[in-house]
This record gives structure tokens, C-alpha cells and sequence, in this order.
């Protein structure tokens, strides 16, 4: 580790702590620094006499609770403060969430009513009693969906980096590592403001390139460790605001069948192309996840206010974000999506789909309903296009004030051959439509 | 060694040699570790938490063509407490000894 990553890393440890006081610890180790310089003393030479930053953090950080007669009840005070705002913010957000909630509650009621109505007009049709247990299916279809998706999303991100490289390398410009990768089966990447981008390579050996900033790596068992960051120019620069440039790391992994590869970023996107796995987690916020030509048993992917998109890849895909479109095309398996305000669109999917959204269209191409489909936005239109008419499918469409077009025919409901795939839509106040490509 | 022990005894070091002298941290870190096995790193939180508690006061003093220096000063209170922790150590320290010497 060089003097800035020791600095780095205690100032990165301090941050419960204000800026001024901070900036005053920093400044004491840095003259420490300077004099040890002075006295003839490397870096290295200080930074072991010194001990690990984590234990120096302990110390300033316990001494903040038990020492300062004064300084002591503020501590706890602000602490106490703190907590009790996140609560009331806390409990605001549960209130919100239970009148969301409740308002969807009432218009699903509304629905059932409506459908009720539309029941006992239509019961000697043969297939009203059909529409009554619709509603029950489509009300259950949301809820599990959702926490379906939630569910995998937050137990794949839980194993994080147990414990961080301290070879880091600092540099301006482009930092080149070849890493050895036999018995390696894991990758764990850790980025912060830097795009990712993983992608095969011919040669047996890794290579990591970051155009700049701190670079770790360690390889501890079957696992590759690469943790990133940018380059902090924060010492004595007071009044001087830092640009930074944006910095992209670039890992190149040989040919082989990977247990798990994980990524982590934020604020920049990540890219995956070419990899062989069985597990691959991605999450970023702020930035786009994109995924061409990958084979894994399950694909993990979350990001909020960015598109995500998996190309001609086989896998199940767990797709989450917020305020960002899906894009999955090609995809030999089955597909869990969630969004809110972003557009869902797929095209060649052969397995299960379940997909949810609010605000945003879903829209299906495929060549033939061969699976179960389960779709459910609101305010936005749900459009399946597909080349031939399935052999065997039950379809139920839901919308209100709005209408449903199934093959060229007004209905909301209908069987094909046994029924075996079902395929449930449902949105409101906008139009339904599956047809066939040959009639548009 | 137990740490609070350690911690207490590193105080009260510190505190000696800032009652002869004002220093500066590097100064005292190796005045320090010339005698005992020390973590130089965790002088400077103590310094901090000594200062807090008003035992120190603080003042810098620009050096030509080297870093500033940051010396720290014993208190009136600071004296007191110095007086209190020598007179424990001391007692301490002759118990301990009369202890090991008994046959």
C-alpha cells in the first residue's frame, strides 16, 4: 500500500465523522509522514510502525464515545437524534407504502365488481365463470412476482468481499496486471465510480487494466478478489474542487466454466460478453448493465435509473431496476423482470416469463408461446406478437377501460389445444393485444 | 498485556514528557517507541482524546522548508491529572514490585 492508500483508507474509515475533524486527523499522520522523510524513514518503513489503518480508526473512533467529558452526551445525542429521524423517515415510508397499497386494493375491488357484473351478463356464454377466478390469479400473479425477483436479487448480493487486497496500486494513468488464473473458479469485483467491463479472452492468463485510479487484487483460494477506486486528491487541496475523469476497468478472463462472478459498481455502467458460469451477479446503481453472449445457469442483475440488457445469452434472468428499460432478446431460458416506470421489452425468450412494471409497455416477439407467461404493468399497453398461434395456451387478458384484442377478436379469454400455457396479462386503463406478426 | 493497561500506561507516559516539554507528534512517537514496543499510529488518537479532555493545548509552528509542527502544551488540569496517574503508577508499580521480591 502506498502513503495515499493508508491515508485513503483511514479517511474512508472516518467518514461517520465531520469534515473538519477528519481533514485535522489526516493532517496529523501526514506531517507524521514528513518527518519520518526527513529523518530518512520510507513510506513503507512508517506505514509498518504506524499499524493498520482499521486499527487506528478503532481507536480515534472509540475514543470519540468513552473519552471528552463535554463532547461525550453530544455524541450520544446526535446519534440519538439521527436514529430517530431515520425511524420517523421509516415510518413514513411504511405509511405510504400501506395507502399505496390500499389504493391498489380498491381498484382491483373495483375490477372484481366490474368483472362480476360482466359474469352474470355473460353466463350463458359459457365462459364467465372463467373471468371471476381471473382476477384472484392476476392479484396473486403481482404479489409473487415481485418477491420472487426481490428475493434472489438480495440473497445473491449478500456474500461480499470478505477482506480487502492491500497491494494497491495507485496511478494516473493505465495500471496492467496479468494475474495467474489455474484453480481459479470465482471472480469478486468491487468498483466504485468506474465502468466494468468482463469480458473472455484467448490467452490462459487474466489480464485487469484500469485506465487510472487504485488498483487491489489478490487471489485467495479458488477466488479472484479486484476491488477498485478513483484516485481522491482531497489532501491540501482545501478550496480546490477535483474533476474527476471517468476510468474504466477492464478485466479479460481465459476460457472456462466459472462458478460465480460477481460486480459491483456505482454511477457507471458494467458489460459482460463472452463468459461461461453458473452464476453471474451484477449490481451498479446509476448505470446500464449489458450482457451479450453469456452462458450461465442463473444471471442476477439489478441497477436503479439504468437500462438493462442481455443479448443472445442462455441462463435464468433475474432482471431488477427502477426507472430503466429491459431489453431481453435471445435468451435461451426462463426470464424474472421487474421495473417501475421503465419499458419491458422481450423478443425470443424460450422459457417462463414473469414480468412486472408500472408506468411502462411490455411487449413480447416470439415465435410461439411454448412456456407460461405472466405480465402486469398499469397506464401502459401490453402487445404480444408472435409468428405462429400456439398449439397449446389458456389466455387471459385483464385491463380496464380499455380493450382486449386476442387473434383479431375482442375477447379476454381462450383456450388453445389442452390449455397447458398459461398466459396471464394485466394492465389498466390501456390496451391488450397478442396477434400474430402476419396481421399487422 | 491487556490493553486498557496499556493504554493507560501510554498516556501517562506522554504526559511526562510533555510536562518537561512542549513536543510535537513525531517527536513524541519517537521518543516513545525508542523505549516501548508501540503501534506509532495510535499515539495520535490519545493525543487527540488528551487534548479533548483539556489535559493539552495545541499550537502549530511553521517551520522554513518543512512541514508545520503541531506542538502540544500540559494544562493546569492536565498537571493535576499527570500528579494523580503518576502517584496510582507509582504505588502500583511498588506493590507489584514487593510482590515479585517476596521469597
Amino acid at each position: 500500500m502506498t502513503k495515499y492508500g493508508f491515508l485513503n483508507e483511514l479517511d474512508q474509515l472516518l467518514s461517520g465523522l465531520d469534515t473538519d475533524e477528519r481533514k485535522e486527523i489526516l493532517e496529523d499522520y501526514e506531517e507524521h509522514f514528513a518527518f519520518a522523510k526527513r529523518a530518512g524513514k520510507s513510506d513503507e518503513e512508517v506505514m509498518t510502525l504506524m499499524g493498520m489503518p482499521a486499527d487506528i480508526a478503532r481507536e480515534i473512533l472509540e475514543n470519540k464515545v468513552e473519552g471528552g467529558f463535554f463532547e461525550e452526551s453530544d455524541t450520544y445525542k446526535l446519534q440519538e437524534e439521527a436514529l430517530n429521524k431515520q425511524a420517523a423517515a421509516l415510518d413514513e415510508k411504511a405509511k405510504a407504502l400501506e395507502e399505496k397499497l390500499a389504493a391498489q386494493a380498491k381498484i382491483l375491488e373495483e375490477q372484481a365488481e366490474a368483472l362480476a357484473a360482466q359474469k352474470e351478463a355473460q353466463e350463458h356464454t359459457g365462459f364467465g365463470h372463467q373471468v371471476g377466478s381471473l382476477v384472484d390469479t392476476l392479484t396473486e400473479t403481482v404479489g409473487t412476482v415481485v418477491e420472487s425477483v426481490s428475493e434472489v436479487i438480495t440473497e445473491t448480493f449478500e456474500h461480499e468481499l470478505a477482506s480487502l487486497p492491500e497491494n494497491a496500486v495507485e496511478s494516473e494513468t493505465l495500471i496492467q496486471e496479468v494475474v495467474e488464473m489455474t484453480g481459479v473458479k470465482n471472480v469478486v469485483i468491487k468498483a466504485r465510480n468506474q465502468k466494468v467491463d468482463i469480458r473472455k479472452t484467448t490467452y490462459p492468463t487474466a489480464r485487469v487494466r484500469l485506465t487510472r485510479g487504485v488498483l487491489a487484487m489478490k487471489v485467495e483460494n479458488d477466488t479472484l478478489y479486484i476491488e477498485s477506486r478513483e484516485i481522491k486528491r482531497k489532501f491540501r487541496i482545501s478550496g480546490l474542487i477535483s474533476i474527476e475523469l471517468s476510468a474504466e476497468l477492464k478485466i479479460d478472463l481465459p476460457e472456462q466454466v466459472y462458478d460465480l462472478i460477481q460486480a459491483k459498481t456505482s454511477n457507471a455502467k458494467m458489460a459482460v460478453s463472452d463468459i461461461e458460469l453458473d452464476q453471474l451477479n451484477l449490481e451498479s446503481s446509476n448505470g446500464k448493465l449489458e450482457i451479450h453472449t453469456t452462458k450461465a445457469n442463473e444471471l442476477a442483475l439489478q441497477t436503479s435509473n439504468g437500462k438493462i440488457e442481455v443479448k443472445d445469452s442462455t441462463g435464468h434472468v433475474h432482471a431488477k431496476t427502477t426507472n430503466g428499460k429491459i431489453e431481453l432478446t435471445r435468451i435461451e431460458g426462463c426470464v424474472n423482470v421487474k421495473s417501475t416506470n421503465g419499458k419491458l421489452e422481450f423478443e425470443g425468450i424460450t422459457g417462463d416469463i414473469e414480468a412486472t412494471t408500472t408506468n411502462g409497455k411490455i411487449k413480447l416477439d416470439n415465435h410461439i408461446i411454448d412456456q407460461q407467461v405472466k405480465m402486469t404493468t398499469s397506464n401502459a399497453r401490453i402487445e404480444i406478437t408472435l409468428q405462429d398461434k400456439p398449439e397449446h395456451a389458456t389466455f387471459e387478458l385483464l385491463t380496464s377501460h380499455a380493450k382486449t384484442k386476442l387473434f383479431e377478436t375482442d375477447r379476454n379469454y381462450d383456450v388453445f389445444g389442452d390449455g397447458r400455457h398459461q398466459v396471464k396479462l394485466s394492465t389498466s386503463h390501456a390496451k391488450i393485444e397478442v396477434g400474430l406478426e402476419t396481421d399487422a | 498485556m491487556n490493553v486498557q493497561f496499556k493504554k493507560g500506561a501510554l498516556a501517562l507516559c506522554v504526559l511526562a514528557i510533555v510536562s518537561k516539554r512542549d513536543c510535537y507528534g513525531y517527536e513524541l512517537t519517537e521518543k516513545i517507541s525508542q523505549q516501548i514496543d508501540i503501534s506509532e499510529g495510535s499515539i495520535y488518537p490519545l493525543l487527540r482524546r488528551l487534548t479533548k479532555e483539556a489535559y493539552f493545548t495545541t499550537y502549530l509552528v511553521e517551520s522554513s522548508g518543512g512541514p508545520s509542527r503541531k506542538y502540544y502544551r500540559l494544562t493546569e488540569k492536565g498537571k493535576d491529572y499527570l500528579e494523580e496517574m503518576r502517584s496510582q503508577w507509582l504505588s502500583f508499580a511498588k506493590g507489584v514490585n514487593q510482590l515479585l521480591e517476596e521469597e
